[in-house]
């Protein structure tokens, strides 16, 4: 804990010895390094300086000097001196070594696949609650889309594109070598289309505190992933988790708080000239197409400064670590806390988690890791809900005050009978949730000889969320039965998976010049997960808000189990230090095949050849490195889908228009009908066939890098619900079939402009570009419905286009592309819908530089997103209310470009038929309109974060060791012709495949804030 | 420490082996903890009359109301059909909902060998979904629908009819079935009738008069067939065949859920209104609609207005908060599916076209059932059923029917197969000629999915209405 840790003050004979730690390879000091003397052990630690000082009682010997990644180095000391110690780094360690599948450590240079590593600096400085979205535009290849700005609100990831139609197509992740669940989980009572309403939920990765990350990486592709054999094909992030570090016993303290506040970054440009009514008189209706504000006497009201507030983040950490050469633990305790912009909006989290390693012997380490988290939050409604916040918030007319909520008697009061006020929805409809999550693992290492050794690792994720939605007394959100009578939803779910792997390595020196590495292992993967949901209609009491004071109860419950088994191997050659080629192989049985059904074979194979080897030296180019990579993962099916069975279930009834469905009991009885899925079963797992090359360059002393892949990746097989002609008596069918195939590059550079001991600037860039394209569907089928979504706007994937892509109405058009309009001057919708574009990007970029002079440090990363359609909803929907900015040019006609169709009187000749503004704004411009009308531009440039640092390390108080102080900002500055909210915005959040359909979807925010870190 | 740490090893791999290989698992992994596969004759037969009620009283026939003029759409989607801008994908649920109700019925049919009457009333049921589907989209899959055929052919429209006169003629004969016949009885699962198979029976025959009735325009039109079937159907108002539903929340009538969730959807229509008020002493007005400040107001139909009379007591039942625009209504209220004045029209429907005497009797009678029905016995309706033979003809009758079919898909039928009553279509309708949709369009699901659907024009006449 002190810097200066000298003992035996009272020997009057002292020697002292100064110096400086530095990296023997770039010159650069190094922190923490414990000099040690080998006789009496007086230690000390180097500073961020890399000097130390240290108090011998013999006048010579030896210091030992020792840091993490370091090669031990020894040197004597004669009298009083001053030493410059120059430390070799360690070829196993942090820099050279990446964590892979596995948790398999490698040498990076020998591996043939992609793997990029996140600076965890970046992510400590974007001050993200959730890792994953913590990513965005920090890792070539990924893609990130944050729901929303609102507390807890998903992030989805997805890399290198979409593997699968209807599956899941987020990557893998995993802590410490065991996957954790990272499903984003929508409560429902098989209501259909629940994911357009309610509340954004959370990715179960925001479990995960970043605090607790030691380093990241993401292994892209099938290739890095295939040793997780079904789940490798969308690739992988693995997680490291900080763990103690040896200071001789000494205990390392660190603390750091740091406080944020948020307001919400980009809104809707609305009208505030018009009031509530139609055809310019006063109506309590919906439409704001009413009387000029100026030309009546009412107040009129800002409602968006009305209603969002100040959000804040307030984040807490404290970690305690220690060991020694041969025990280690740490301990950390976590809190983040964020209220949101939308009044009652929260998510809080707590951390604790705790590790220990011992090195029993010198041929065997034991070490476990515990993390026990509650994530708890009230969470916002969204989208369609009749109380979606921004739905409500965004159609009310001006001359309505958000404020008065409620009357006296404690009722609602609202604009519009059917539809909620948003404070309303906010302060008496809370939807609150509690995640008590539990994961670790423990595990070993047995080395038998220098050659054979075996790891073994057992891990357990278990998590339950327990759910309450409100919708109280007169509010008409509820979604059973009669609006306004109260509802409550209670839902538990909870999911288990214990994993488990072993393996059985040996390496040999075959010649001087010929490696092998080779390694044998199993692993069983057991998941279960259960759901039940209960729902109370008809509140009796007001304020109480429990089942029992509800007249009608109605409950359901869905449970899964799932095991799967494997057995793989892996053999890699390694020639002189420049050839390296791995080949590797797992065997998955799962019994969602059936009982004694099939099992599956994922084979991979990597190359790397680091040619520059071959080059004289140079100073130009100093490293060069090509890979090639083959691997053939997949995913295996759902559990029960196997078998060729029909199932019945309890139906629901409806046309999508009532949520008060016909379910049962009805009338006392039960009912039971044939499920709407087929299941002709022969099924086989699908598979990503993923081919790839990439080079590596170092140049001038590996100041500059460059990555650059290129990678094709064919799903084949794809294990899809896929909907068939409703009139075979079923919707879907579960099956395999269709192909997409994904094209790439990725590209990373980094370079270390300026690197002096006092002036560090790097920058770098990371740009990638993924073409999706559908090959084929099932025969005879050229489109599929790949998730159930707004009536205005499907989402489909059509063979020859790029997966996913909006699908919704189109104008009538002539050969020349000019509106067909009929004796009214309107256009006409065609009878049939079509494919309208797709939400995927043209290609994504991520520029980052950090620039560190002395003890400041000052950093920034600009995101850039170029393409991908957004479906502006909620402005079509707010132009049919008239509440649009553009909607207030309503004192004219408007003569629609186009001619006249030939069903007119006149075909053929120029629209002269002019339309009323309502007209054009409700219809033509209105949700009602053709779809095609409300697609924009979702490209943004964003200063994603943005952050000055400075650290005092010169304390006068001995116990502390440096203090960081920090501003940060948060998406402060955002370019997008989009003219909704942020672009970065999804209505189905990160457990759905449907993006970019914005309708009512709420804000993103931009922050500022401050942060501490105190190390002891 | 070698043969320890060989006996440790040993041990963790032993271990993790008999883990590998053990880990004895329970059924769960491999059978569905949740979905069963197989349900009872009395679980399916439950299902397929809800899901047969439900497909008549949601989407299509609230969007046949709007297209017979008999509400109008003011908002949204009602909107749209409203004003004859059909989306293919708006009934995409109504036609997957008939074809797997029709899926539940033979399966439930097949299940049923033993227990006669489980499958006559799953015949009849099959009889409405097929009535439906056909009426609305004409020819539609149906030989090798349901099969197993992953892309059905599409028959005629005949075919389908001559299906239904099949259907039912099975289903009376099993019906017919005594007690020793059955292994299991119907009961309280028969959501409709509660068992009673005598009312099934005659349900099945009005069911056959109303799908002979459609062949009015064709060759093989049997005006004595029909009078013999309706001789044995519905004759009493007590035997209507009645969608039931109840107050638990899954159990409600789909007219109430529709307007409690979706207030500003859906108005009287000004036509309809209009035309009931002719005859200020027929009290069915005030039953079909609830009062908006004070009157029954309609809203016209091209130029629609919310600030109109939602649907009152006879489709949504009566309730006691007359304050509002929207009546609270009653979610337990029965809606009409197969009843005894429409068999009475049907009735006076063949004495007009044959020009007979007795066609007045006929229709005052069924304006006379119309008016009880309607106004649960306060208004009987005599003093409006005042025709005689001089001015009794078809049109009057098919303009009576359309009033009394309130609620009904058959309006819509009636409209296309006789053009009567003349209404006027919506003069912004976006057809061509604003003319009103003959039928609905193919479904998307359908389009996409099967190579073998027709994309008609909503404006091409169903084979009986040609």
């Amino acid at each position: 804990m002190a810097v200066l840790l000298g003992n035996a003050a009272f020997l009057s004979a002292q020697t002292t010895i100064k110096g400086k730690v530095i990296d023997a390879k770039n010159g650069l000091p190094i922190e923490k390094a414990s000099v040690a003397t080998s006789k009496e052990k007086a230690t000390a630690f180097s500073k961020n300086d890399g000097s130390f000082e240290l108090a011998s009682s013999f006048a010579s010997g030896e210091v030992v000097v020792t840091s993490a990644g370091y090669v031990p180095y020894t040197v004597k000391f004669s009298g009083n001196s001053t030493l410059e110690i120059r430390l070799q780094q360690d070829i196993k360690d942090m820099s050279e070594v990446v964590v892979t599948a596995l948790n398999v450590s490698r040498e990076r240079k020998r591996i043939g696949y992609t793997v990029s590593e996140v600076n965890m600096g970046l992510i400590e400085r974007s001050r993200e609650q959730n890792v994953i979205e913590a990513l965005a535009g920090k890792v070539a290849g990924v893609q990130v889309t944050g729901a929303s700005g609102t507390p807890g609100a998903s992030s989805k990831i997805t890399v290198r594109g979409n593997t699968t139609f209807t599956g899941n197509n987020q990557c893998l992740v995993v802590v410490d070598g065991i996957p954790v669940d990272n499903s984003t989980f929508q409560p429902s009572a098989a209501d259909p289309f629940v994911n357009l309403y309610g509340v954004q939920e959370s990715n179960r990765a925001i479990d995960i505190n970043p605090a607790d990350i030691q380093s990241l990486t993401v292994l892209k592709g099938p290739a890095a992933a295939s040793l997780y054999g079904a789940r490798g094909g969308n690739g992988a992030i693995i997680i490291t988790t900080k763990k103690g570090r040896n200071n001789n016993g000494k205990l390392g303290v660190t603390y750091s708080s740091s406080m944020e506040w948020s307001k919400v970054n980009k809104l809707p440009k609305l009208q505030n000239q018009f009031l509530q009514g139609m055809g310019g008189a006063s109506q309590p209706i919906q439409f704001s197409f009413g009387p000029k504000a100026d030309t009546v006497d009412v107040p009129t009201y800002d409602k968006y400064d009305q209603f969002f507030k100040t959000g804040t983040i307030f984040t807490n950490n404290i970690s305690i670590d220690g060991g020694t050469q041969t025990s280690s633990f740490r301990l950390g305790v976590g809190n983040s806390t964020n209220k949101g912009i939308i009044p009652n909006s929260k998510f809080e989290r707590t951390n604790i988690s705790f590790s220990a390693e011992s090195k029993l012997k010198d041929w065997i380490t034991v070490g476990a890791s515990a993390n026990y988290v509650i994530s708890s939050g009230t969470r916002v409604q969204n989208g369609n809900g009749r109380g979606g916040i921004m739905l409500t918030l965004l159609r009310a007319p001006i001359n309505y005050n958000v404020d008065n909520w409620v009357d006296a008697a404690g009722n609602e009061v609202k604009y519009f009978a059917a539809w909620d006020n948003p404070r309303f929805t906010a302060e008496r409809n809370p939807y609150t949730d509690k995640t008590n999550r539990l994961f670790g693992n423990v595990y070993t290492n047995i080395a038998f000889t220098k050659e054979l050794s075996l790891d073994w690792r057992v891990g357990v994720d278990y998590f339950s969320t327990a759910a309450k939605q409100i919708y109280d007394l007169t509010s008409f959100a509820n979604t059973s039965g009669n609006p306004g009578a109260g509802q409550i939803n209670f839902s538990n779910n909870s999911n288990r998976q214990i994993y488990s792997d072993v393996m059985l390595r040996y390496k040999k020196q075959l010649s001087s010049k010929l490696e092998l590495n080779s390694m044998v292992g199993l692993n069983v993967w057991d998941n279960q997960y259960r759901f039940n949901f209960d729902r109370g209609t008809n509140l009796q009491v007001p304020g109480l808000y429990t089942l029992d004071n509800t007249s009608l109860l109605f409950a359901t419950s869905n449970e899964s189990y799932e095991q799967t088994k494997a057995l793989f191997a892996e053999v890699s050659f390694n020639y002189n230090s420049f050839l390296n080629l791995t080949v590797t192989g797992r065997n998955d049985w799962t019994t969602a095949f059936g009982r004694g059904g099939g099992s599956f074979f994922y084979p991979k194979a990597d190359l790397a050849w680091i040619f520059s080897e071959h080059i004289p030296a140079n100073k130009i180019l100093s490293y060069g490195k090509l890979r090639l990579a083959f691997a053939d993962a997949g995913t295996g099916p759902k559990p029960y889908t196997y078998d060729n069975v029909v199932y019945y279930s309890r139906p629901n009834y409806t046309d999508g228009s009532v949520t008060a469905t016909n379910t049962f009991p009805y009338l006392g009885q039960a009912g039971f009908a044939p499920l709407n899925i087929k299941y002709p079963g022969g099924l086989v797992p699908a598979h990503v066939i993923g081919k790839e090359i990439g080079l590596e360059l170092k140049f001038l002393g590996n100041r500059i890098n460059l990555d650059a892949v290129y990678y094709i990746q064919n799903s084949k097989d794809n294990l899809l619900q896929m909907p068939v002609a409703a009139s075979t008596g079923y919707n879907y069918e579960y099956t395999n079939a269709g192909e997409i195939e994904n094209k790439g590059i990725e590209v990373s550079l980094g370079a270390d402009i300026i690197k002096t001991n006092k002036l560090v600037w790097n920058v770098s860039a990371n740009w990638s570009k993924n073409n999706s394209k559908v090959l084929s569907l099932a025969p005879g089928v050229t489109q599929i419905e790949l998730e159930k979504s707004l009536g205005s706007v499907g989402f489909y994937t059509m063979v020859g286009q790029p997966y996913g892509v909006f699908y919704g109405t189109t104008w009538k058009r002539n050969a020349e592309g000019k509106l067909l309009l009929n004796d009214l001057g309107q256009p006409i919708v065609n009878s049939l819908k079509s494919g309208l574009g797709s939400p995927n990007p043209d290609w994504l970029m991520g520029i980052s530089s950090s620039l560190t002079y002395n003890n400041v440090n000052f950093s920034f990363l600009f995101d850039i997103r170029q393409g991908g359609l957004i479906y502006n909803g909620t402005r079509a929907s707010l132009s049919q209310y008239g509440l649009t900015d553009e909607s207030a040019d309503r004192d004219r006609t408007y003569l629609i470009d186009g001619v006249y169709d030939q069903t007119a009187t006149k075909p053929g000749e120029q629209n002269s038929t002019a339309v009323t503004s309502t007209y054009y704004f409700q219809t033509y411009k209105g949700a009602s309109g053709a779809t095609e009308n409300s697609f924009e531009d979702g490209s943004w440039v964003r200063l994603r974060s943005v952050s000055l640092g400075y650290r005092i390390d010169k304390l006068k108080i001995k116990a502390i060791s440096y203090i960081d102080i920090s501003v940060n900002g948060r998406n402060l500055w955002l370019s997008t012709k989009y003219k909704g909210v942020d672009p970065e915005t999804s209505l189905t959040g990160a457990g759905s495949n449907i993006s970019g359909i914005d309708w009512f979807n709420n804000p993103g925010t931009k922050s500022y804030g401050v942060a501490i870190k105190v190390g002891f | 420490m070698k043969s320890f740490a060989i006996k440790i090893s040993a041990c963790l791999i032993t271990g993790s082996a008999l883990f590998f290989a053990g880990c004895k698992k329970g059924n769960e992994y491999y059978t569905n903890p949740n979905l069963p596969t197989n349900a009872t004759v009395q679980n399916l037969l439950t299902s397929l009359e809800v899901s047969t009620m439900n497909s008549y009283e949601s989407d299509i026939a609230r969007s046949t109301s709007a297209l017979v003029q008999h509400s109008a759409g003011v908002d949204n989607v009602a909107i749209q059909v409203n004003n004859y801008s059909l989306s293919e994908t708006q009934w995409d649920l109504s036609w997957s909902q008939l074809y797997q109700a029709i899926n539940t019925g033979e399966i439930l049919v097949d299940k049923a060998a033993n227990s006669p009457r489980y499958r006559g009333i799953a015949k009849v049921c099959l009889a409405l979904n097929w009535g439906l589907l056909t009426d609305i989209w004409g020819d539609v899959p149906y030989t090798e629908a349901v099969s197993g055929v992953r892309f059905p052919q599409y028959d005629s429209q005949e075919e389908v009819l001559n299906g239904i006169q099949t259907l039912l003629d099975e289903a009376i004969t099993d019906l017919q079935s005594v007690n020793a016949d059955n292994i299991v009885i119907t009961g309280a699962d028969d959501v409709i009738f509660s068992g009673d198979a005598a009312k099934w029976i005659k349900t099945a025959w009005t069911l056959k008069a109303r799908y002979l009735n459609r062949l009015s325009n064709k060759a093989d039109y049997n005006p004595t067939a029909i009078l013999d079937a309706l001789s044995k159907g519905i004759i009493a108002g007590t035997d209507d065949c009645m969608a039931k539903h109840g107050k638990n929340g899954t159990e409600s009538n789909q007219w109430w859920a529709f307007i409690r969730q979706r207030t500003t959807y859906y108005r009287a229509a000004k036509p309809f209104v209009d035309s009931i008020s002719l005859r200020p002493l027929d009290q069915r007005l005030g039953k079909y609609f609830h009062p908006f400040n004070g009157s029954i107001v309609g809203s016209p139909v091209a130029a629609t207005t919310q600030s109109a009379s939602a649907w009152g007591s006879y489709l949504i039942g009566a309730s006691d908060d007359a304050g509002t625009p929207f009546l609270e209504g009653n979610a337990e209220t029965a809606a009409p599916l197969v009843t005894s004045v429409e068999a009475l029209f049907i009735a006076a429907e063949i004495l007009a076209r044959q020009g007979n005497i007795l066609a007045s009797d006929a229709l005052n009678n069924a304006i006379m059932a119309s008016c009880t029905k309607v106004t649960g016995g306060s208004f009987n309706g005599a003093a409006i059923a005042t025709y005689t033979p001089v001015n009794t003809n078809l049109s009057r009758v098919m303009y009576e029917k359309w009033i009394a079919m309130f609620g009904q898909c058959e309006a819509y039928s009636d409209y296309r197969r006789t053009g009567m009553p003349e209404l006027t279509p919506n003069p912004i309708g976006v057809t061509a000629g604003h003319a009103i949709p003959e039928r609905f369009p193919t479904p998307s699901t359908e389009r996409t999915a099967n190579p073998n659907a027709p994309l008609p024009s909503i404006l091409e006449p169903v084979w009986w209405a040609q």
